[in-house]
């Protein structure tokens, strides 16, 4: 009886899987092991939000995978070189001349009249939550256009990183139809994507939370970039984890794995080079020293120690060691990539003994365990990085160096969390956590900016945490007036000449004594794995990474 | 049962001429031990467990590698082109069971280690939730009444909270990767299953004619309950914590692989290793999480086979 | 027998009012749970307003419970309890209001009741799976005792016991989803190429217009997690279910049947069989909590997105509503589960004393 039904069951099961294929629908299927908490990029506090919004939302200019500004949604990139910008005595005028007959996904025409309802959205006091907070929208005026396509945005101070404000243009309609103080839950909901309004090639259908978006080909297009999108739909496809993401790589349960590093490549063996797209990342890998917490241990020994530790911290053993050579040991927070980048030349390797002098001269003494000590103070340093293993690995490898020459390393691990939560997102005394700065010395890693201004709030005094609205990213806390000087001519101009001569500045103090903040340890990669089946897939350094140019994928 | 002669120098009545009989009596304990002896399976069972705990203990005496720190990185292992990144085989430079990858370790230290922790917060949370439980379980029993229900009530709560949940959050709440932490916790979700065994065990046990003979002398309750009941009752007791050993070794390797157990930087625990191993199997690197594994299922079976053994062999009515 | 299932349900009042206590208490641990709403951008101002009125954030603990409890609140004590409809306040759990996610402002009833239905299909299937499986190999391994079968279960008993499940997956998928097999997928609940995300309107609409389809997907996905539960729990079980089943064939009754000429089947599965069944039914009533905290492992490795990935991801947003929420529904559930085994057992056994 059994043995009946089963192959009943068996034979039905073919034939409607026969049946079941239909006329072939072309898909590309990507996968992901972070799911996005918000499709909206003004709300995204990760790179994965912004990845899969890429597809859907257009800004005004794009970045090539080269770093070069492309135009997107205009005609052309504004500078004060072709006369986009004009400087307007305090202020200056910026003109974007968006494409004419472009459409969004409603069919209503996209106009300059989107930019001022995207500026106001911003700047509405109601909106809270904002990633970027406001910095530059504040500084405009106003904008000109209406419904026309030639747009000027009149800036009141000369604010040096308008190119990539509007990142995405916003439709108008549709954001006044929500109210501000809703946007972060009833604007493009996760659980009602369908319901938004884009301009991207490929637009979403649905979302199941953990699982999968899907997104589909978006006709309107066609009206921005000038054809369609060459493919029917662009599936999401979530993963728990990079290891199981890679395991579904091989069972070929997808096309392109996003979200790869360099700690990934050992575990690309198997895979044909053919299909592993590697490229030199904007992001690196960095020890950040809290300046606070060691001068409060340490008082006036702290940049001593510091120094020390510098050299003492073998980072070419790093790289050899947990991320298996597949990275390049640095000194420089800026990638040799950007235009405004100056090659400082310096060694890498490691100065053990050089750092033993420095601290011997100070008055350190080596104790009877093993460590240094100083009236009666050990030197002891609290470690902190979040749980990737790789990071583990490296901070107890750090130890050991350390250890070596009488240095305690104590290494704690929290959960990202933990270590990136914002001010009040977590408890005053959470172990690890960066804006509160329970920490001495912190491994993580920062997307070295491609527009110059990117390292503002990280280095000047006006980032610090503890003062203001807390939202700070100065987590180092370090307040060194010629940094502060060079930053502040970056943001007041937009004159190419004037702003690569401040960052030659702010470089020039990073590779110096003067640098007690950072320790920069190795360039990282991004790593993506693509199907021979996909073509057009290229990779991009910058937060928009591979899906910069979704729109001209296609499968063969 | 086997003849036993007398001893030789019997200070007693003269021994007698011919070969007789002479019995001597064996308490319930060296009975007990006689049936064990005879269950191969058990004496197997019990030399790995204590095999292994004597890993724990000595094991990290003779070994040559600092488990605190962490060998200068190579870039291929020794001799090949192999990546020593994702770990070299074993028999390579002297590593007899290989490396693990990321921090280059010899993993024969790291096993080794790991016994330590793994077995201390399987013996220990074993113990402390025997002994919470019986003494709950005990009371319970014996008095009946409010007391049983509220203490039952109790148990039942806790029975009912799942207890990997609980786990996540008592590490979110009083830090993580602590072995002390999670032997508490893993102590406190475990004493509920032991308490209702006891009381049950009580339950019929108080009906007994010694209890009320007990009693009539003017023993007082708690004396009872811990002097005179719970010595009858501790054969499944002790059945059932030898068992949960096992359970919380494994246990231990669950929390770990979801990210919630000892933290791995300096405290190698089986289960933290075997989950730090897991991403690199993709890469043919078999030995890493092999071995861990291989001591835990070892560990695991050999309490198993001693359990079955101890609950032959102390369950009088037993008939294998 | 009425009166001792009601009594069984009175009894389970205090556990289910202890167990919110519990949350109550693990969720205040870490301090007042609005701390984490501010400055949180998924969270509006009236939100988080609303939030601190119904639970009365700064009122004395015992009241804030009750607020959370949905007994105190806008209406007077007790009637607050009440269905809104009769007049009852909408606060709180007997409300249905677990409150916001603080990761996305949601409802936490609509991010749990999301989740459920995936987890459910998984651990409901591996329940039944493995308890029949369990019962029948450990009936046959007693009666056929000291035979091939009797022996290869044990060794799988044995062996199977002590294997961590999340080791089983991996092993799993290496073997099976990998080339240069590739029977069956590696991870998720859908195949992407043919079929609509699990859960979503899409997929119902699909599943409507080509069932068979929908349910062969279903079921090739569903293969592997399924296995790596079952496996564990059958060793398990199985030698539990033998064990209980000698006993029962070593019983003098079963003597008497043999000796009076009843049949060797009927002597097994009527008078045998039904007296090992019943502590086998206690012991399996016990297994349904780890229907709810077993699956977190594999779910996690086979990227199935259901409620035990959900507390996971919520641990790390340190999502404390979403986190009771399902706490709070797991450890009910197992009061429930428990109920239906005492009373399945009283069913079943005509001993049980109603008392």
């Amino acid at each position: 009886m059994f043995r009946r039904l089963f192959s009943v069951l068996a034979i039905a099961a073919l034939v409607v899987a026969a049946c079941s294929s239909s006329t072939p629908t072309k898909k590309i299927v990507l996968a992901e092991w972070q799911y996005p908490d918000t499709v909206n990029p003004y709300f995204a506090q990760a790179e994965t939000d912004i990845e899969v919004s890429d597809s859907m939302l257009l800004s005004l200019v794009d970045v090539t995978p080269d770093l070069r500004t492309v135009p997107d949604l205009v005609t052309d990139v504004p500078t004060l070189a072709n006369g986009g910008v004009k400087m307007n005595g305090a202020g200056m005028d910026v003109t974007w001349t968006l494409k004419s007959g472009m459409q969004w996904s409603d069919g209503s025409a996209i106009t300059c009249d989107d930019m001022t309802a995207t500026w106001k959205w911003i700047m509405d006091p109601a909106n809270t939550g904002l990633a970027g907070g406001t910095v530059g929208w504040e500084d405009i005026s106003g904008i000109d256009g209406g419904t026309g396509t030639t747009c000027v945005m009149h800036f009141s101070k000369v604010y040096e990183g308008y190119l990539y404000l509007v990142a995405p243009l916003l439709p108008g309609k549709y954001i006044q139809s929500i109210a501000v103080a809703d946007a972060p839950t009833k604007l493009y909901p996760l659980d009602n994507l369908k319901s938004g309004v884009y301009d991207g090639p490929y637009i979403p259908t649905d979302a199941a939370a953990d699982s999968q978006i899907t997104t589909v080909s978006n006709s309107k297009w066609s009206t921005i970039s000038g054809h369609a999108p060459l493919v029917d739909q662009m599936i999401w496809k979530y993963y728990a984890d990079a290891a199981t993401m890679l395991q579904g790589y091989k069972a070929g349960e997808y096309d392109i794995a996003q979200d790869l590093n360099d700690a990934d490549i050992p575990s690309l063996a198997g895979i044909d080079q053919t299909e592993q797209v590697i490229h030199d990342s904007l992001t690196y890998e960095l020890h950040a020293f809290n300046q606070k917490s060691l001068q409060t241990k340490f008082g006036a020994d702290a940049a001593t120690i510091v120094k020390a530790v510098k050299l003492a911290t073998d980072r070419e053993a790093i790289a050899t060691g947990p991320l298996g050579g597949n990275v390049t040991v640095t000194n420089n927070f800026i990638s040799p990539l950007t235009w405004y980048y100056k090659d400082e030349g310096g060694s890498t390797a490691a100065d053990p003994a050089k750092a033993t002098a420095l601290l011997t001269a100070a008055g350190w003494t080596m104790g009877s365990d093993g460590y240094l000590a100083k009236n009666s103070t050990t030197l002891e340093l609290q470690y902190c990085t979040t749980t990737r293993q790789v990071r583990q690995d490296t901070l107890k490898l750090v130890a050991t160096q350390l250890k070596a020459i009488g240095i305690k390393a104590d290494v704690t691990a929290a959960p990202s969390g933990d270590v990136f939560g914002g001010w009040n997102a977590v408890k005053d005394s959470t172990a690890c956590n960066l804006e509160h700065g329970n920490f001495d010395v912190a491994e993580f890693a920062y997307v070295s900016p491609l527009d110059p201004l990117g390292g503002y709030l990280v280095y000047s005094t006006v980032g610090n945490p503890d003062t203001g609205a807390h939202d700070g990213q100065n987590v180092t806390r370090i307040s060194i007036p010629a940094l502060d000087d060079a930053y502040n001519a970056v943001k007041g101009s937009v004159d190419p000449t004037v702003v690569k001569a401040a960052m030659f500045k702010v470089q020039d103090i990073y590779v110096s004594d003067q640098n007690t903040y950072e320790l920069p340890l190795y360039a990282r990669k991004d790593v993506w794995l693509v199907k021979p089946r996909v073509h057009g897939f290229t990779g991009n350094p910058t937060t928009s990474a591979g899906p910069w140019n979704i729109g001209e994928w296609y499968v063969s | 049962m086997e003849p036993i002669l007398p001893p030789a120098d019997a200070t007693g009545p003269a021994a007698p001429a011919d070969f007789e009989v002479a019995l001597v009596s064996l308490n319930q304990w060296q009975l007990a031990w006689r049936r064990f002896r005879r269950h191969k399976l058990a004496i197997f069972g019990s030399v790995l467990f204590l095999t292994m705990v004597a890993i724990a203990i000595f094991g990290p005496f003779i070994l040559p590698y600092d488990p605190l720190a962490e060998p200068t990185p190579i870039l291929h292992c020794v001799g090949t082109n192999i990546l020593a990144n994702t770990g070299c085989p074993p028999f390579n430079d002297g590593h007899i069971l290989g490396t693990a990858g990321g921090t280059q370790e010899d993993l024969l230290t790291l096993v080794v280690n790991g016994a330590r922790i793994s077995l201390a917060i399987g013996i220990g949370a074993a113990t402390f939730a025997t002994v919470l439980g019986a003494i709950v379980g005990g009371v319970s029993g014996y008095f009946g009444g409010w007391v049983d229900t509220i203490l039952m009530r109790i148990v039942d709560v806790l029975l009912s909270l799942p207890l990997l949940f609980v786990v996540i959050v008592f590490a979110k709440v009083f830090g993580y990767g602590d072995w002390k932490v999670i032997l508490v916790v893993f102590a406190i979700l475990g004493w509920p299953s032991i308490a209702r065994l006891v009381r049950s065990l009580f339950l019929t046990l108080r009906t007994e004619v010694f209890v009320d003979a007990a009693r009539a002398v003017g023993v007082s309750d708690l004396r009872i309950i811990f002097r005179h009941i719970l010595p009858n009752a501790m054969s499944p007791i002790i059945v059932v914590t030898t068992l949960s050993i096992a359970g919380f070794i494994v246990e231990e390797a669950f929390i770990s692989y979801i990210g919630f157990g000892v933290n791995s930087l300096y405290n190698p625990t089986w289960g933290n290793i075997l989950s730090n191993a897991q991403d690199d199997i993709i890469v043919g690197n078999w030995w890493w999480p092999l071995f861990p594994g291989l001591a835990i299922v070892l560990t695991v079976l050999g309490i198993n086979f001693m359990g079955d053994g101890l609950r032959d062999a102390l369950d009088p009515r037993s008939r294998e | 027998m009425i009166k001792y299932v009601i009594r069984r349900f009175i009894q389970a009042i205090p556990v289910l009012f202890l167990i919110t206590v519990a949350c109550f208490a693990l969720m205040h641990a870490q301090g007042n749970p609005a701390d984490r709403f501010a400055q949180n951008p998924k969270i509006t101002q009236a939100q988080i307003a609303a939030f601190e009125h119904r639970w009365g954030l700064n009122d004395p603990l015992p009241l804030q419970y009750c607020k959370w409890l949905g007994i105190c609140g806008d209406k007077p004590f007790l009637l607050n309890a009440l269905p809104a409809g009769l007049g009852g306040g909408d606060n709180g759990i007997l409300h249905g209001d677990l409150g916001y996610s603080i990761f996305d402002g949601r409802l936490v009833t609509d991010v749990i009741a999301q989740r459920a239905l995936p987890t459910l299909i998984l651990c409901t299937t591996a329940y039944v799976i493995w308890v029949t499986v369990a019962i029948l190999a450990g009936v046959y391994a007693a009666v056929k005792r000291y035979s091939l079968f009797d022996s290869g279960l044990t060794i799988f008993n044995y062996v199977g016991y002590s294997l961590p499940t999340f080791w089983l997956g991996i092993m799993l998928i290496t073997f099976f989803a990998v080339p240069p097999l590739r029977w069956f997928p590696a991870s998720g609940m859908n195949d992407v190429y043919t079929t609509p995300a699990f859960g979503t309107s899409d997929y119902w609409a699909f599943f409507g217009s080509n069932p068979f389809f929908a349910i062969f997907d279903l079921g090739r996905h569903l293969v592997l997690p399924v296995l790596t539960l079952v496996t564990v729990s059958i060793a398990g079980d199985s030698r539990f279910v033998r064990s209980s089943m000698l006993d029962s064939l070593n019983q003098d009754y079963v003597k008497t049947a043999r000796a009076k000429g009843v049949p060797e089947r009927r002597v097994i599965l009527r008078h045998a069989l039904r007296n090992a069944l019943l502590p086998v039914i206690t012991n399996v009533g016990l297994e349904i909590p780890f229907l709810f905290s077993g699956a977190i492992v594999t779910e996690t490795i086979f990227a199935w997105p259901g409620m035990g990935r959900q507390f996971i991801e919520s641990v790390g947003h340190t999502d404390y509503p979403v986190l009771m929420g399902i706490l709070l529904i797991a450890s009910v559930a197992v009061v429930f589960a428990n109920l239906l085994a005492d009373i399945l057992y009283a069913v079943v056994d005509p001993r049980v004393k109603y008392d």
